[in-house]
């Protein structure tokens, strides 16, 4: 069972702000919360600042505003507290080609004392690596897997997840959230799972945050967004309209709040929250 | 520090391998030529050496012993490449984590970066030291071959010894931090050659001025500089005893002055070859300060 404490964020962003250069804001005006325990998904289209935001957790992106934390830790000013804290796994994770699997584990044994190589062999072994294969011949999806497995095997509480399963095959994307819900229930992990594809991960996650245009357009447990939420067909003008999106066949829907008295409401579908708040997102920038 | 040393040699099997043949290369042709010349000195001793007896064989000795003397100086000109050992084994340490993106996990792991970083290149640094002292060693005994067994004093000072090691080790402090700053090997590779020519011509213009503040004023004439010596200027004394430079005599009358040397004696080059060495320590020290700072503000991408 998953137990989520939200009174306890595991990760918080404050009037957090992130540019490049003079002008260009990865992330602006973020106030956020993620409550320990549990999965959450942080979804939103390319470029929306979700894997800035992640970097800037790990400590890898320094904020221009505004501030970041981890279990109260200042990433960017103790990176020594923060390491025993966080375990990250990028984007189409990168091992060394000239090592083994094996090697990789002797290596994050070396740099992370207390790292638990017999808990990462095990791991292997479930998924079908061994540790004599050479990295390079690993598929995308095993490479996920090898970058799943040192982290959980770091010991770290707080799990950052940077689109770990955009280069994986259906049933491998299946198998790495299987591993994940595992990992989260046995060790009480807080997990925070980024992706432009809500299909991939809604199902493994508890709450949503939806990222846009560098903003937060939606912070919530998946129950509460489920419930707060219904589309009516082609309506576009009752209150507490969000936002107007294509559906899958091309036709109009609306989503709005819970609170519109339309009669032809459905309940909204997880998929239709995001395209609604990401359709508002991208409504909010054109007005800007 | 086994392990690390296994990874690393595994991570840079390209670079230890390709210098580890060159060095071997030079190493097998100075250990060679030393043996041959000590050889053609021990069959004449007396046509060798500053205290030689000589004798009428020592003209096709010498011209003999001329052609191995050649080849020995094209060696030890080779020494004067020996720090790009350091660039080679320094400049992809952190670039190429950063490059292909392994940093991103590596770096997630640590617990520190600092302590990553002294783990992953204590084992290039141990690499460079031993290489290029064997190399130093040899250098050594190449120069003294080539004198007949004098003492080389300032002889190919920079080109032997402990310095040859330091310099490697400066090249692979330099090159460490020029790739951690790019973050691509290349670049860094191309950089830190470029930085390494500038901050040793830097470091021998220092020199320069600190040697010629601990000369000894010699008179000008045959005989008056000791083999070994350096001469570092060419000078005026007055008759008050100031030394002045020699174009500021222009003018005055003949007899007003007397020319002389600014010279480091053979017997110094000890105490200079120890200043020079602390010197290119406390740069690699400040370098890797430098480095280390700047390793915890990295973006690991």
């Amino acid at each position: 069972m998953i137990v989520r404490d939200e009174t306890h964020p595991a990760l918080r962003a404050t009037g957090l702000g992130k540019r490049y250069g003079r002008d260009r804001w990865a992330l602006r005006d973020i106030d956020l919360s993620v409550p320990s325990g549990g999965i959450t998904a942080l979804v939103g289209p390319n470029a929306a600042g979700k894997s800035t935001l992640i970097r800037t957790w790990m400590g890898f992106e320094r904020p221009s505003v505004g501030s970041a934390r981890v279990d109260g830790v200042d990433p960017a000013r103790q990176p020594g507290r923060l390491s025993g804290l966080v375990g990250y796994v990028p984007q189409s994770p990168a091992l060394y080609p000239e090592l083994r699997v094996g090697d990789h584990l002797r290596l994050a044994a070396l740099v992370r004392p207390g790292f638990d190589t017999p808990r990462a062999l095990a791991r292997l072994g479930s998924v079908g690596i061994e540790p004599q294969q050479s990295a390079r011949a690993l598929s995308g999806g095993q490479r996920a897997q090898v970058a799943l497995t040192l982290a959980l095997a770091s010991g770290a509480r707080i799990l950052l997840l940077d689109e770990p399963l955009a280069d994986l095959d259906p049933l491998a994307r299946r198998e790495f959230l299987r591993a994940l819900r595992q990992a989260v229930v046995g060790d009480a992990m807080t997990v925070l799972l980024s992706s432009h594809v809500v299909s991939d991960i809604i199902e493994a996650c508890d709450a949503l945050i939806v990222l846009g245009v560098g903003r937060v357009l939606l912070a919530s447990p998946i129950r509460d967004a489920l419930a707060g939420h219904l589309v009516v067909r082609g309506d576009a003008t009752t209150s507490g309209l969000v936002a107007s999106f294509l559906g899958p066949d091309g036709e109009e829907l609306a989503l709005h709040r819970r609170t519109t008295d339309h009669v032809d409401a459905r309940p909204a579908t997880l998929e239709e929250v995001v395209l609604g708040y990401l359709a508002f997102g991208r409504q909010a920038q054109r007005d800007a | 520090m086994r392990d690390w040393v296994s990874l690393a040699a595994r991570l840079q099997r390209f670079e230890v391998v390709t210098i580890g043949i060159v060095l071997l290369v030079l190493l097998v042709a100075v250990v060679i030529l030393t043996g041959q010349m000590q050889a053609m000195i021990g069959a004449d001793p007396a046509c060798f050496g500053a205290a030689s007896a000589g004798g009428p064989q020592c003209p096709d000795v010498i011209d003999a012993f001329a052609g191995p003397d050649q080849i020995a100086e094209v060696l030890l000109r080779l020494v004067w490449l020996t720090p790009g050992i350091g660039i080679i084994l320094g400049a992809p340490i952190v670039a190429r984590e950063i490059e292909s993106g392994t940093a991103q996990i590596t770096w997630a792991l640590a617990n520190s970066r600092v302590r990553w970083l002294i783990g992953r290149s204590a084992p290039a640094a141990v690499a460079v030291i031993v290489a290029l002292a064997l190399l130093g060693i040899a250098a050594d005994s190449l120069t003294q071959a080539r004198l007949g067994g004098d003492p080389p004093g300032f002889i190919a000072f920079d080109q032997r010894g402990p310095i040859v090691v330091l310099r490697g080790l400066l090249a692979l402090v330099l090159s460490v931090v020029i790739g951690m700053r790019l973050g691509r090997v290349l670049p860094a590779l191309m950089l830190a050659t470029v930085a390494l020519v500038l901050v040793l011509a830097f470091i021998g213009l220092g020199i320069g001025s600190w040697r010629t503040s601990d000369a000894a004023i010699r008179p000008f004439g045959r005989g008056a500089v000791l083999p070994g010596s350096v001469v570092l200027d060419v000078v005026a004394v007055l008759a008050d005893g100031s030394v002045v430079a020699e174009d500021r005599t222009d003018g005055l009358p003949e007899g007003s002055f007397t020319d002389a040397v600014l010279v480091l004696e053979p017997a110094q080059a000890s105490s200079w070859m120890l200043r020079e060495a602390l010197v290119l320590v406390a740069t690699s020290g400040a370098v890797s300060f430098a480095g280390l700072w700047r390793l915890s503000r990295r973006r690991p991408i």
